[in-house]
């Protein structure tokens, strides 16, 4: 407990480890203002998306109106009376999107896709395939159940949704990697710095110098995870949008369930906080096998970006530990805490944690 | 001279650099062998996927001459013509198919070249009638896709390798595409590469140049930070001897150039001497889209839009762009250096130095990528060279040259700003 105590306080003295919080809650107030800023846009970004389909089906209907002043044709007359509905549903959308009404706009939308539906088994042109109105329409039905409007993901300062886009942007597999090296570097900075020789001498074992060093590494990225989490959820609640309904927001995943905002957020926080873990073994590791700043951020670099470009090449599986750099992809995909990726995360750590005890044995001094 | 040359001496004897550089050129050739399993596997999928379909029209012939049997019993005659027909369209596509496995086999490409373009030729004439999703796939991306296959025909070039069996197309910036439309367009047009040329190409085009250069800079350019730190005083040491501190500065920062420079190409040509091992280096004539962008709206900026089928563009082949990337990429790794110099005077802790250098850069490329004149925007080297940024931007100031200006002149003043606290700090000592 003492040792641990002990790294924490050079954690903490660390002129970086506050620069990396500080660079967080920066990073964090940066886009929760440029989110209301651009809150304006939402509307207009939307309205121009249904646009595309206006335009479209009002070109349909203009060719069919001109046929059938040439020729008396039923299934064109069919065609262009349900294209006038549609044109008709798409401009009831864009008006109730641009008045605010979000109920209403889910309903309008709902309706454009049942036309829609029409529409396209009229042979009518509509650049959305069946799969995605289903889809949509679900998720809309979803969010009506739940009494909820629709959300802009990139854009919200709702609060679960900005929470979310700022976990998954730093909750990241860069944002981990540059966590590890900056929280690491009190580690490596003294094979550097020669102090690890004083600290050999020392009556303290192998083992409770890498588990208090361990422990007290995890605790400043507990920190950090802290100032991520706390940050993103208070600006929105100062900001006013507060709602407690918002944390049942559904997210639907690419096999059609749908999760609920506030269990994403926490599933995706408990797999960082292992994930965290075990990048601190891993870098333990690394560093007491190597000795030496600049090898083993290499080395952990390769070895974590490896893990990434496996992943985002499409081998994805629960048993590779370094799916978990992207927690809230992982959340996504599963219906509830998966106890075999705990299991995996925190079996390796222990692993990590003895291999780093036998490695940092070796007497030689570099 | 003397200086420096006992300052690059001083440098190629520390065995942890030599480490750091082993290390990196093998995780180079590791993510290059990567890739090329991957390239080679996402062949082997094509041909099985090519199989099946192949299996499909077999299928169904045999199943419609078992039907021929039965109707010809029954006597039933104009079901035997349309089954008879129908064995003739399926035998058809077999062959097609067949066709198409050996020559995946045999990797000879001219007659699935010769197929896309009359293909191509059809959907660019009808509008809107080649789809993704229900999405229709924009004149533009067709059009370019149409060029590059004729680039390649002529040249009698190897295509790179895509997740489909039929026409691989060139993904372009006119894509706008929703929904589930754009992961099944990102699986279809993500390029895969097996030889050193067309790894290279599709890694530029993620930023892998400036990360190479961050990483010469990790390796090599820690010249003053690791003299000048709590334990090791080798340059306070030298500042008390008969040298001048300019000859000092002069000779440590050119060793850290010219080193990590080396540094940097060398892993940049890496994946061409890994690729002699497998495929080989492939062609340098390899066809690269260069957007000439659209015309000005004349009632203003903020209706600038691009247009799909008006809009220009033109080939080049990848050893002009090559050469002006190479380019670009030493005047930026000379700024990345510059600015990491800069940092690790002040800081000295290497990994504090990486990253608030990769952070310096990554913000200033968010903050300020609009303006041609800041020197981070050019860190988008496969932007600026393709003309994605200029067309993006309706401003033709995102150029090869203007980059080499900017970037020449940011050099300069950070050697400038690196001599200046190199002063202070040593005035400091004595």
């Amino acid at each position: 407990m003492k040792t641990s105590m002990f790294e924490w306080k050079k954690i903490r003295r660390l002129k970086l480890f506050v620069a990396l919080a500080a660079a967080t809650f920066l990073l964090i107030t940066g886009m929760y203002i440029h989110n209301v800023v651009q809150q304006d846009l939402i509307p207009a970004k939307k309205i121009e998306y249904f646009s595309k389909f206006l335009t479209e089906v009002s070109q349909q209907n203009d060719t069919d109106q001109q046929t059938l002043q040439k020729s008396e044709d039923p299934e064109t007359k069919m065609r262009l009376e349900i294209g006038m509905a549609l044109v008709g549903a798409l401009k009831e959308l864009q008006d109730a999107i641009e008045n605010r009404e979000g109920n209403a706009e889910l309903s309008f939308e709902n309706t454009v896709y049942q036309i829609a539906t029409e529409y396209k088994s009229a042979l009518g042109t509509f650049s959305l395939s069946q799969k995605e109105m289903d889809h949509i329409t679900q998720v809309n039905q979803e969010l009506k159940k739940r009494n909820l409007i629709k959300e802009d993901f990139d854009l919200s300062i709702a609060q679960p949704l900005f929470m979310k886009k700022v976990t998954h942007l730093l909750l990241s597999p860069v944002g981990f990697l540059i966590a590890t090296l900056l929280i690491g570097n009190a580690f490596t900075k003294e094979w550097d710095d020669k102090s690890m020789q004083f600290n050999r001498v020392l009556p303290v074992s192998s083992a409770e110098r890498i588990i208090g060093r361990l422990f007290s590494y995890w605790l400043a990225s507990f920190v950090w995870l802290i100032i991520i989490y706390g940050i993103s959820f208070s600006l929105p609640y100062a900001g006013g949008r507060t709602e407690q309904s918002l944390f049942s927001y559904p997210f639907a995943n690419s096999n059609g369930q749908f999760n609920e905002a506030g269990g994403l957020l926490v599933n995706s926080g408990i797999y960082s906080v292992l994930f965290l873990l075990f990048s601190f073994t891993i870098f333990l590791l690394v560093g007491s096998m190597l000795r030496n700043a600049i090898i083993t951020v290499l080395l952990v670099s390769a070895v974590f970006i490896g893990g990434w470009i496996v992943t985002s090449v499409g081998v994805i599986s629960v048993w590779d530990p370094f799916t978990y750099q992207q927690p809230i992809q992982v959340a996504e995909q599963q219906k509830s805490l998966s106890p075999i990726s705990l299991l995996i995360l925190s079996g390796l750590s222990i692993v990590g944690t003895i291999l780093a005890c036998i490695a940092d044995k070796r007497r030689a001094l570099s | 001279m003397k200086t420096f040359l006992f300052e690059c001496k001083k440098l190629f004897r520390k065995r942890k650099v030599w480490t750091a550089a082993i290390l990196t050129s093998a995780a180079i050739i590791v993510l290059y062998l990567f890739f090329y399993h991957t390239a080679e596997s996402i062949r082997s999928v094509n041909s099985l996927k090519a199989e099946q379909y192949k299996n499909v029209f077999t299928s169904m012939s045999e199943e419609a001459r078992t039907e021929i049997a039965r109707s010809e019993r029954t006597g039933d005659d104009s079901a035997v013509k349309g089954l008879k027909e129908a064995i003739v369209r399926a035998e058809k596509s077999q062959e097609n198919y067949e066709q198409l496995i050996s020559d995946f086999q045999n990797r000879s490409w001219k007659r699935i070249y010769q197929q896309d373009l009359d293909f191509l030729e059809i959907a660019i004439n009808e509008k809107g009638s080649t789809i993704i999703e229900e999405q229709p796939i924009n004149d533009f991306t067709l059009r370019a896709t149409k060029i590059e296959k004729e680039w390649l025909l002529k040249r009698n070039l190897d295509p790179l390798i895509q997740q489909t069996v039929y026409t691989a197309y060139l993904p372009t910036i006119y894509d706008t595409f929703t929904g589930k439309a754009v992961e099944e367009w990102k699986k279809i047009t993500t390029r895969y590469a097996e030889t050193g040329v067309g790894f290279t190409y599709t890694m530029m085009s993620k930023y892998y140049l400036p990360l190479l250069g961050l990483i010469s800079c990790f390796v090599f350019g820690n010249g003053f930070s690791s003299q000048m730190n709590r334990k090791e005083r080798g340059l306070h040491f030298a500042m008390t001897q008969p040298v001048r501190k300019t000859t000092l500065f002069t000779a440590n920062y050119g060793s850290a150039i010219i080193s990590v420079v080396g540094f940097f190409l060398f892993l940049t040509g890496l994946p061409f001497l890994c690729s002699l091992l497998t495929k080989g280096i492939g062609s340098f004539q390899f066809p690269v889209l260069v957007y000439e962008g659209g015309k000005e709206n004349p009632f203003g900026s903020e209706f600038n839009a691009l247009n799909p089928e008006t809009d220009l563009f033109h080939f080049i082949p990848f050893q002009t762009y090559f050469l002006k990337a190479l380019v670009l990429g030493v005047l930026l790794t000379l700024v990345l250096l510059g600015l990491y110099t800069l940092y690790s005077l002040l800081i000295k802790s290497a990994i504090g130095t990486l990253v608030l250098t990769g952070g310096t850069a990554a913000v200033g490329w968010i903050l300020l990528k609009t303006s041609p004149y800041n020197p981070f925007t050019y860190l988008d080297i496969h932007g600026v060279l393709n003309g994605t940024l200029a067309a993006e931007a309706f401003n033709p100031a995102f150029s090869f040259e203007s980059g080499v200006g900017v970037l020449a002149v940011t050099v300069i003043v950070f050697l400038t700003i690196n001599f200046l606290v190199f002063q202070w700090l040593s005035r400091r000592v004595a």
